[in-house]
């Protein structure tokens, strides 16, 4: 195909997609096309099935709506092109460059390649069979437009989508191995069975994305939110904490005390809500947002709350013993004694304190905490900040901890000093 | 080619197409899956061979004066067309399959798609 053939079919395109009642759509379906430059041309709507658009210059193009189905477009330059909803199922897509690309709604799914007939063993598939996906290895993607985009299956080894906007996209079943998503936007994004074995995470945004069957051992999730809602938690559960919500609201004439032993609450947000006397005992949090959650007087010995956010968390009269708190925020907390009642809801005069003993709270952030009082006996502080905690009463028997942490804490013996 | 053998040519691929009908339902159903992991598979090509068992090298047919609009006008394709209307599913003629790598010419095909 010579470069003026190739212009006069962009002008006749121009002029279909105008409505002039002139011009055609540009089919260029099996044209060799690679290496062209076609930067910035209008080929929406066009069709470019089979087309070889290896190393093809397209960047800025338009593309939105092409069939680039079984298209090879690998080593192409597609930085700043549109192509929302474009069919790039079955293409070959490796190395190319998406930096800046909207590829919102595109389909890049894979098929499945058959003989029409079958061989004289009765095979009917082809070696060359893709269910996998598309195979889009190595290519840049950085603060490209996948929002809604399909790739489940996709081979996404080693691309780069930095702050790529992936809201909402089908990657269930994608190999991410070694990609980078660091800032990358992946809020309600299908991760299912996703391998993400040295994937990076850093700052993305995961919050109510399905990583059913992942693995985040290998990845490098560092300040992701990866925070779910209530609602994607399974049924039963989100039941057990609608009774409780009406047996707090209800003073217990109605609902039941929520009961979640060793629930799988992962990354749940929760925060602001009224959870207390609650039993979580041996419950997986971490990673929640409890942020002014009141937890008064429940149960959360044994729990998982590694990086969970507790700030400004009213645990009055809490049980956090053997609670693995490691890197969790209690900022502002109050782990301070609760006034006993009696039946009649009259105050005691009793104090009940919060229990941490042998809990884990290393490198946890306790600044402006209020734990008078509190049993810290055999809990481990090892790098926990102290500053400003209020520790009067604190028993810290056979807990670990550097006597300098307690220097900007409020304790008994500065206060003695200070009469 | 002549006339006649480009007939014969067409008949052949008519045949071919047509005994499509007999698996389509059944392929589509396993890349479809009821389990999301398979979900990935969105469409089948069924490569057509000649008889050789070689894959139809789109040029070829072309040089003999065969257009996929005329496999798209034979009986087989039409039943094959028809049957796939009556499942949802879309059947066409696709000259642009590659199926691997070693083969660099673009080959002659049938896709069924049309399921999410």
């Amino acid at each position: 195909m010579t470069p003026q053939e190739i212009a006069t079919i962009l002008d006749e395109h121009e002029k279909w997609l105008s409505r002039a009642h002139s011009g055609a759509r540009a089919n260029l379906a099996r044209a060799n096309l690679s290496g062209f430059t076609l930067e910035k041309v209008n080929l929406k709507s066009a069709k470019l099935s089979g087309a070889n658009l290896e190393k093809t210059i397209l960047a800025g193009s338009n593309l939105s709506n092409t069939d680039l189905f079984c298209a090879v477009l690998d080593g192409a330059d597609l930085r700043n092109a549109d192509l929302q909803n474009a069919d790039l199922r079955g293409a070959s897509i490796r190395n190319v460059a998406f930096k800046g690309a909207n590829l919102v709604g595109a389909d890049f799914r894979g098929g499945t390649l058959m003989f029409g007939s079958d061989d004289e063993d009765g095979e009917r598939k082809s070696p060359t069979s893709n269910q996998q996906g598309a195979d889009l290895s190595y290519s840049a993607m950085p603060n490209a437009q996948l929002a809604g985009a399909h790739l489940a299956g996709a081979n996404l080894s080693g691309v780069n989508l930095r702050k790529a906007d992936l809201k909402g996209a089908d990657l269930s079943g994608c190999i991410l191995v070694e990609a980078d998503l660091s800032g990358a936007d992946l809020q309600d994004a299908n991760l299912k069975g996703a391998i993400l074995d040295n994937t990076i995470l850093k700052h993305a945004n995961l919050s109510g994305a399905n990583l059913d069957g992942c693995d985040l051992s290998a990845a490098d999730v560092t300040g992701a939110n990866m925070v779910r809602h209530e609602d994607s938690l399974p049924f039963e559960v989100r039941e057990v904490l609608n009774m409780h919500y009406v047996w707090i609201r209800e003073d217990g004439r109605l609902g039941d005390r929520a009961i979640l032993k060793g629930t799988d609450l992962s990354f749940i947000d929760l925060s602001a809500v009224n959870l207390s006397g609650a039993d979580l005992h041996g419950a997986n949090i971490s990673g929640g947002n409890l942020s002014n959650i009141l937890l008064v007087m429940s149960d959360l010995s044994s729990t998982n709350l590694k990086g969970t956010n507790l700030s400004g968390a009213t645990l009055e009269g809490i049980n956090l013993a053997n609670a693995d708190m490691t890197e969790a925020d209690l900022s502002n907390a109050i782990i301070a004694p609760v006034d006993l009642k009696d039946s009649k809801g009259k105050v005691t005069g009793r104090k009940w304190p919060a229990n941490l003993s042998g809990a884990k709270l290393v490198q946890a952030n306790l600044k402006g905490a209020d734990l008078h009082n509190a049993n810290l006996a055999g809990a481990d502080l090892t790098g926990a900040n102290l500053t400003g905690a209020d520790m009067r009463g604190v028993n810290l028997t056979d807990a670990v901890f550097q006597p300098e942490q307690l220097d900007s804490a409020k304790t008994d013996h500065k206060e003695k000093n200070s009469d | 080619m002549s006339e006649e053998q480009k007939a014969e040519q067409l008949a052949y691929l008519s045949e071919e197409i047509e005994r499509l009908i007999d698996r389509v339902a059944t392929d589509v159903r396993e890349q479809r899956g009821e389990h999301e992991e398979q979900r990935a598979s969105s469409f089948v090509i069924y490569l057509l061979r000649n008889s050789d068992k070689s894959p139809m090298v789109s040029l070829r047919l072309r040089e003999s004066g065969i257009a996929p609009d005329d496999i798209s006008g034979t009986d087989g394709f039409s039943a094959l067309k028809h049957y796939c209307e009556r499942l949802s599913l879309h059947a066409r003629v696709e000259d642009t399959i590659r199926p691997s790598r070693e083969i660099a010419d673009p080959c002659l095909g049938i896709i069924v798609d049309g399921w999410q």
